[in-house]
């Protein structure tokens, strides 16, 4: 085996590496025994070997999954039971409507029923610093109300410190809502300056969603923002939308201490409204 | 798969896989995002994925990630908006850990990955080529390339010193 000044080191990384054989590994020691620059060389070719060095993944125990038989196998007796208790009110109502109703033979008046208000379905408790924030945002298609297609929204006040627990559950629509939180607002805030009043409101636009700051208009401040920034919004937001009709998120500044920073997020879909506070470690 | 084996991969794999996005992205929260989105694909292909291979499905799908992460950083190079969790390396010297560490964060994208793969996962050539879709004497190469480089790297040290 010829040794040159170009090939030396790929014979030590062959050797290193294991892929020659006993042979051939055998001379490639020998000749490194015999010249001090190779073994300095060999010692450097060693050191190059990443060593072992564990790191934990602190968000293991929410990948977990139960182990306890699937809820699936049930389903099967649900839909008979679902079928009985059908067959039970239609025979019962039958039994109800062939009645003879005593009660028309008298002479009683009757009576108006009573009607209550619609209750109103959606509240958005937005804090005083986002709503008093002078916002020309553009009106989406409908009011919170009636984008909830009758379903009742679910309104969650919450403090969620950032960085602390873990939150990764797509079965839970609380748990979507703090991974939004968790990982739609770093991506708002990180590009703001710290020290000017911040709000931030990301919102359907043209099909997308889209951002805009402060109190000015927000298409403009859409074209004129930072593109980068938005997009990285757009991406979380694309991660994490998909179980919520028409979005709304406002960011603003909350408060901030030695050690963090606060921001009130005020999220508004059809399916689900909160203000939550955030903290950011500073 | 059932969940008890998944679970079972959650324990013996999440921490590897962590380690491995972390060291490239040298940005935990994206890391995080990263390992997660793995096991909840993993969770829905459970009934289609071998079970002897899930590992390397792991890897597979943390890299291709990873690397859309890195690919879309590239496209964003605005100076303004360095996340705020990336990591910042100490330039004073330490040992030959924090060292290596450094020029490691220095080497190409391409030969980081493999060498980490190579090294701290104990993966073959082959098995490497099958998760970052480069042919097997293209591993090599860029192992080869990589450790050259940390030569280099541990040499100039040695000088300086």
């Amino acid at each position: 085996m010829k040794w040159t000044s170009e090939n030396y080191e790929f014979l030590l990384f062959e050797l290193l590496e294991g892929n020659l054989d006993a042979e051939k590994a055998e001379e490639v020691r020998r000749e490194i025994e015999k010249d001090a620059f190779l073994q300095e060389e060999w010692k450097l070719m060693q050191q190059t070997v990443l060593q072992d060095e564990p790191v934990s993944f602190r968000n293991k125990k929410a990948l977990l999954k139960p182990e306890g038989p699937r809820l699936i196998a049930f389903m099967p007796l649900v839909k008979y039971a679902a079928a009985a208790v059908l067959v039970v009110s239609v025979w019962a109502g039958l039994q109800f409507y062939n009645a003879p109703d005593k009660d028309l033979a008298s002479d009683r008046p009757v009576e108006q029923p009573v009607v209550k208000p619609m209750e109103k379905k959606m509240q958005v408790p937005v804090s005083d610093d986002v709503a008093g924030m002078d916002y020309k945002t553009p009106e989406p298609a409908g009011t919170a109300d009636n984008h909830n297609d009758g379903k009742s929204a679910k309104v969650v006040q919450a403090e969620v410190v950032l960085s602390s627990e873990p939150i990764k559950n797509n079965n839970n629509i609380d748990n979507i809502y703090k991974e939004f939180v968790r990982a739609v607002s770093p991506r708002a805030i990180s590009g703001i300056s710290g020290t000017q009043p911040v709000a931030v409101e990301i919102a359907p636009l043209n099909g997308e969603m889209a951002m805009a700051v402060n109190h000015t208009d927000p298409v403009a401040e859409i074209d004129n923002y930072n593109g980068s920034l938005r997009e990285r919004i757009n991406q979380g937001v694309a991660d994490l939308m998909g179980p919520f009709s028409n979005p709304k998120v406002r960011i603003s500044r909350a408060g901030e201490a030695e050690s963090k920073l606060a921001f009130n997020i005020a999220f508004t879909s059809a399916e689900y409204t909160s203000n939550t506070v955030v903290q950011f470690k500073k | 798969m059932t969940p008890k084996k998944y679970n079972q991969c959650v324990n013996d794999y999440s921490d590897a896989l962590f380690r491995f996005v972390v060291k490239n992205l040298k940005d935990e929260f994206e890391a995080e995002n990263i390992v997660q989105n793995t096991f909840e694909k993993l969770w829905v292909r459970r009934d289609s994925v071998d079970e002897r291979t899930v590992k390397s499905f792991l890897f597979k799908v943390a890299y291709n990630n990873m690397i859309d992460v890195i690919r879309k950083r590239k496209q964003i190079v605005n100076l303004e908006d360095v996340p705020e969790n990336v990591r910042e390396y100490s330039t004073e010297y330490t040992g030959i850990k924090e060292q290596i560490d450094l020029a490691v964060a220095r080497l190409p994208e391409n030969q980081r990955t493999v060498v980490m793969l190579r090294d701290y996962e104990g993966y073959d050539y082959r098995a490497i080529g099958e998760i970052t879709g480069m042919t097997e004497s293209q591993v090599k190469i860029n192992i080869f390339r990589a450790r050259k480089f940390l030569k280099s790297y541990l040499s100039r040290l040695e000088v300086l010193l």
